[in-house]
């Protein structure tokens, strides 16, 4: 690479390693010490591990990571794909819906979780008064574990920006040529859908899930602690939330270092299922 | 639906088609009223510059651009308002229209999956006459360019159906490849015998392939012919400089020795002037000589204006002679009106 060339990627790599290299040694390190944040940390050895073993609040926080990983990941990939597939047409007005779809991704997360403690509240949040105005039941959301997780999944369902977009521009450059092609062979908008649409976009969709999981087990710490503040019973203490409780809220700097290794490895895993069973089913070409 | 040889291929009657102005834009009429038939088992070649119209004709016979009046017929039937797949066409597209994630195989059997068909042993009688047995398994972007509109050919030619539509399937190919497909496209016609409207910018890909050429512009007819009529006898000024290279020599009347009057503009083809050492009716200045190899094209400034004439190889002028035009056979003269439209000579 040119000299040039460095130079430009001399900010980001800078970036890099202060903010996600230099942490990690650190964390690393810290995984395996007595670090309080306050102390002068010094090496335990297998002590931290042990106590992970014997962690009896660990198992909820993993099951309400993945639980909302399973959940939240298809329906923010539902959600972005139908968006971005019934938008990319050039209909009149489209682009203002489109930066409707786009908003709430540039809106910080306080302001989205604070709006979702509204609208989710039991008794005047507009979710509830809609229920009720249809005669569907009226839940006590953010009272009770299940309300709460679908609360939080909801609140997610809005920033969904970056993967409508790659879907908005990726359906744009499949030329129109190939729906023509299929309508003279008598294949209508769901046969184009399943047989050109969904096959042609599906590296793309592959890569947007892989990259949701991993933010999905990230960006929910927010809603997870302002609106539920990990509960009703831990349905929500996420295992970033659990991370954090640990560090700052126990000074447990080294015990939460060795937590986010776990994530880190969880996170790794999940990718490598998917990847393997994309390939498996011809996803990825 | 078979293919009866005295019966009608397709028509368009009066067909209509206004590209609606958006963002501010005008409205573009792309078809204006235009009628024009193809008998059954022809293959009619739809020749014009980009705009004339030639691919929206091909559209809404196809189907997938909408009339904005008259009516297009198959066959002899009315399908005007027939969805795509009920016209019974094929059609190979500009870009082909492949699709990328399916292998050849699948593209030649896109059709007949969709509407529940097994037609296994077609794909290989097709796969056989086009050369592409050996690839059916690969996917398009492995594929050549002859390969892959090879594979748009297969893909139309499995279904059988009473007339193919081709939009330029050729202008991505290289020069010579594209003379090969030219041959293959017209020997599948011909084998078939097929109804067939190809459609194309390139006048030699015109005059070699068509049984007949209809040269558009502007959305309306200008002329339709065999290539042998349409080149002879242009019925416009504008089919007389489109088709043909060099262009027909367009000049003011009375500038090659002919009696005026009658009309506003003679032409005259370049293999019809001589280069002659007495008399003549025209002298020029050799501007520019263009040697093809087995031809030689001048370019004469005369003051009647630019003159291109055909010369033999080996025996032309240079650059900067001086030379006299003569017009040997005065039949071969063409007589235009002031409207640009042929008048008897």
């Amino acid at each position: 690479m040119s000299r040039r060339g460095w130079a430009f990627l001399g900010p980001y790599g800078l970036g890099v390693v202060l903010l996600v290299l230099v942490p990690a040694v650190f964390t690393f390190s810290y995984a395996f010490t007595d670090a309080t944040g306050l102390n002068e940390p010094s090496f335990t050895g297998l002590a931290n591990v042990r106590r992970l073993g014997g962690d009896p609040f660990l198992p909820a926080s993993v099951r309400a990571s993945l639980v909302h990983v399973a959940l939240s990941v298809p329906l923010r990939m539902v959600v972005a794909t139908g968006m971005g597939l019934l938008l990319a047409r050039q209909h009149r007005g489209a682009r203002w819906y489109r930066v409707a779809v786009y908003v709430p991704t540039v809106m910080p997360d306080m302001a989205l979780a604070l709006l979702a403690l509204w609208a989710f509240n039991p008794l005047y949040g507009p979710v509830n008064q809609v229920l009720g105005a249809v005669g569907l039941p009226e839940p006590l959301w953010l009272a009770t574990p299940w309300g709460a997780r679908w609360a939080v999944i909801a609140m997610l369902l809005l920033p969904v920006g970056e993967a409508f977009l790659v879907v908005l521009a990726m359906r744009r450059r499949i030329p129109p040529s190939l729906y023509e092609a299929a309508a003279l062979e008598g294949c209508g908008p769901w046969g184009q859908l399943r047989r050109i649409t969904l096959p042609v976009l599906a590296p793309v969709l592959v890569l947007l899930a892989i990259r949701d999981v991993i933010v999905s087990l990230q960006v929910n710490v927010v809603p997870g602690y302002l609106l539920t503040d990990g509960g009703p019973r831990n349905a929500t203490r996420y295992l970033p939330l659990y991370i954090f409780d640990q560090a700052f809220e126990f000074s447990g700097f080294g015990y939460a270092a060795l937590i986010t290794l776990g994530l880190m490895v969880l996170s790794i895993l999940l990718i490598a299922v998917m990847a393997l069973l994309a390939r498996r089913w011809g996803f990825l070409r | 639906m078979t293919v009866d040889p005295h019966g009608d291929g397709v028509a368009w009657q009066r067909a209509r088609r206004v590209h609606p102005g958006r963002r501010g834009r005008d409205e573009v009429v792309a078809l204006d009223d235009l009628s024009l038939t193809c008998p059954a088992g022809e293959l009619l070649v739809l020749l014009g510059p980009s705009g004339s119209g030639k691919s929206t004709a091909l559209r809404v016979l196809a189907g997938i651009d909408p009339l904005d009046g008259g009516s297009v017929t198959i066959g002899g039937v009315d399908v005007s308002d027939r969805p795509p797949h009920r016209r019974d066409v094929a059609m190979v597209f500009q870009d082909l229209a492949l699709f990328p994630h399916l292998t050849v195989a699948e593209n030649v059997l896109f059709g007949p999956s969709v509407r529940g068909e097994d037609a296994g042993d077609r794909l290989g009688e097709v796969a056989e006459a086009l050369g592409l047995a050996e690839v059916l398994q690969r996917r398009p972007d492995q594929l050549s360019g002859g390969q892959r509109q090879r594979v748009a050919l297969a893909r139309a030619m499995v279904r059988e159906p009473a007339v193919f539509l081709l939009d330029e399937p050729l202008s991505s190919l290289d020069a010579r490849l594209r003379v090969e497909a030219r041959e293959q496209v017209v020997a599948l016609q011909r084998r078939l015998g097929t109804t067939m409207v190809h459609v194309t910018h390139d006048q030699v890909e015109a005059l070699t392939m068509g049984d007949r050429v209809a040269v558009l512009r502007a959305g309306t007819l200008e002329q339709v012919g065999t290539p042998r009529e349409v080149y002879d006898r242009p019925a416009t000024t504008f089919v007389a400089t489109f088709v043909g290279h060099p262009p027909m020599n367009l000049l003011p009347t009375g500038s090659l020795g002919e009696p005026a009057g009658g009309h506003a503009t003679v032409g005259v083809r370049a293999e019809d002037l001589a280069v002659t050492t007495e008399g003549g009716v025209l002298a020029g200045v050799v501007e520019q000589v263009e040697d093809v190899g087995s031809e030689v094209v001048l370019a004469v400034d005369t003051p009647a204006g630019r003159v291109h004439v055909r010369q033999p190889p080996r025996r032309a002028a240079a650059r900067g002679d001086r030379v006299a035009l003569a017009v040997p056979d005065p039949q071969r003269l063409h007589h235009f009106d002031s409207d640009g439209a042929r008048t008897p000579s």
